[in-house]
């Protein structure tokens, strides 16, 4: 006699094997569907961000701010390519609560015409946007600064200026003090001139407006600034920091010729200016400097802005 | 015996069921699929045009077009010199930039390319692409001049047209 109780129907079986099959077959296919419905966001976001940081050209205003708020948790990934006039990828990833915590960030989106200066990964829910115009000895380009981290600016005298213009701009995640002990822990801390004991440390050499030009001390490394380059290199790392410094002076060198091109043109019809030579020297310099020869460049360009600034037909 | 063949109908019976259901399935997420490819394409191409569009500001703000001293405003001379240059294909937000001069009018119904003699509109840029959606803004078109002793901004009234740029997302 067969004991057909302890014997497992081979519809059970079948039904039990397939069904698994299938119920396999459906949680997998359902999570690589998260998983590209994420990226797809990730993407998105990351080209919205690209339209969005389009008015933060400044312009004709010399500097402007603004704060975009996440959903959720995001990570934004900015990476630098110096190649001609170069380029900056971002991508985001986002946090989920569901499946993994971090998905792989979405496509990169790549910016050609802008400069921004983050760090190269940041993790926050608000992204606070403020630029500022680079001039050398002509109007470059917008920097753009990024940042999801909130920063303290320990200010003395010499950096007034720097209080001031900080504070007009409403920049909400940079507080300005004058004694350390009034930035708290999470904050990244930046001291300027005779103020020390900061994560990043700016000693400006400029004359009349000490912090015109200088250098910013940030992880052991220095990164000399002129300008409105301060604020990229307490925002960034120096690799991203010397990418940007070479894109921003191939676009400078390319503008010189077309500056070469407008002195030619106003000569032509009587509205003289003396300034051909210098810029014919300025674009082949600049067309072979890199970041180190930055300091070098400095001087030359003062002295052509301030002869460019005395003629009657001014070429900027 | 009538059990066994019993038995192999009920597989049967379920084994075209499972295939059934499996195809039903297929075919819903096939068409979810499609729907959303159509979606992103769709919202790329969105954030494509509200770019074109802000790039319209943007450009005349580059300083490789505008004036130093006024808003919309592109400087003549810095066009001539990029449309005798060129070489800032990747700089360009956007597929293509024209200038076109509107008054004073140019004479005559033809388009006459800049630098040539009474021209009448500048290209500053074109990729080469087809099918380019354009979006236009009025500017001015102005340039130093020096006149009995004075110097002052000549100024035309010009119109910057920009195409739509058509590119696929960078594959990581």
């Amino acid at each position: 006699m067969i004991n057909k109780k302890a014997q497992m129907n081979f519809e059970v079986i079948f039904a039990i094997i397939v069904g698994g099959m299938i119920l396999f077959l459906a949680i997998y296919g359902a999570m690589r569907f998260s998983d590209s419905s994420r990226k797809q966001t990730d993407t998105e976001v990351a080209k919205k961000l690209s339209v969005l940081t389009n008015p933060m050209q400044a312009g004709f205003a010399e500097s402007q701010s603004s704060k975009i708020i996440f959903n959720q948790e995001t990570k934004l990934y900015n990476y630098c390519f110096a190649e001609r006039f170069g380029k900056n990828d971002i991508a985001i990833a986002t946090k989920s609560s569901v499946g993994e915590e971090w998905n792989v960030p979405g496509n990169k989106i790549a910016i050609y015409n802008k400069y921004l200066f983050s760090e190269d990964i940041q993790q926050g829910k608000e992204l606070w946007i403020f630029s500022k115009g680079f001039e050398f000895p002509y109007k470059v380009a917008d920097l753009i600064f990024l940042s999801m981290n909130r920063y303290c600016f320990v200010t003395d005298r010499s950096s007034k200026k720097i209080a001031e213009e900080v504070t007009s701009l409403k920049i909400e995640n940079i507080k300005i003090t004058e004694s350390i002990e009034n930035c708290s822990e999470e904050e990244i801390k930046v001291c300027f001139g005779t103020k020390s004991g900061c994560e990043i440390e700016v000693f400006g050499s400029g004359e009349g407006d000490a912090y015109s030009e200088g250098y910013v001390q940030k992880d052991g490394k220095r990164m000399y600034y002129y300008g409105s380059l301060m604020y990229g290199a307490i925002f960034t790392n120096k690799e991203i920091y010397d990418c940007e410094v070479q894109r921003l002076l191939y676009r400078d060198a390319r503008l010189a010729e077309i500056y070469l091109g407008k002195a030619d043109l106003m000569n032509a019809r009587g509205c003289n200016t003396n300034i051909v030579e210098d810029l014919k020297i300025l674009s082949i310099n600049l067309g072979n400097a890199s970041a180190d020869d930055f300091l070098k460049l400095k001087e030359s360009v003062k002295a052509l802005d301030k002869k460019a600034k005395t003629e009657l037909c001014r070429t900027w | 015996m009538q059990d066994m063949v019993k038995a192999q109908l009920k597989i049967q019976q379920m084994a075209f069921m499972i295939v059934a259901v499996f195809f039903f399935f297929l075919l819903i997420g096939m068409a979810y699929l499609s729907y959303q490819f159509a979606s992103v394409k769709t919202k790329y191409a969105d954030l494509q045009k509200e770019e074109a569009i802000r790039s319209l500001e943007t450009l005349t703000n580059m300083p490789e077009l505008s004036c130093s001293e006024s808003f919309l405003c592109i400087d003549e001379d810095k066009l001539y010199a990029l449309s005798v240059k060129g070489g800032y294909d990747e700089l360009w937000p956007v597929a293509s930039i024209k200038v076109y001069k509107i008054y004073p009018s140019f004479k005559g119904s033809t388009q006459v390319k800049c630098p040539d003699a009474n021209c009448n509109y500048y290209l500053v840029y074109d990729s080469g692409q087809k099918s380019v959606e354009e979006y236009a803004s009025f500017v001015s078109l102005c340039k130093k001049v020096r006149e009995g002793g004075y110097t002052y901004n000549k100024c035309e009234i010009g119109k910057l047209a920009v195409g739509v740029k058509l590119t696929a997302i960078e594959e990581e």
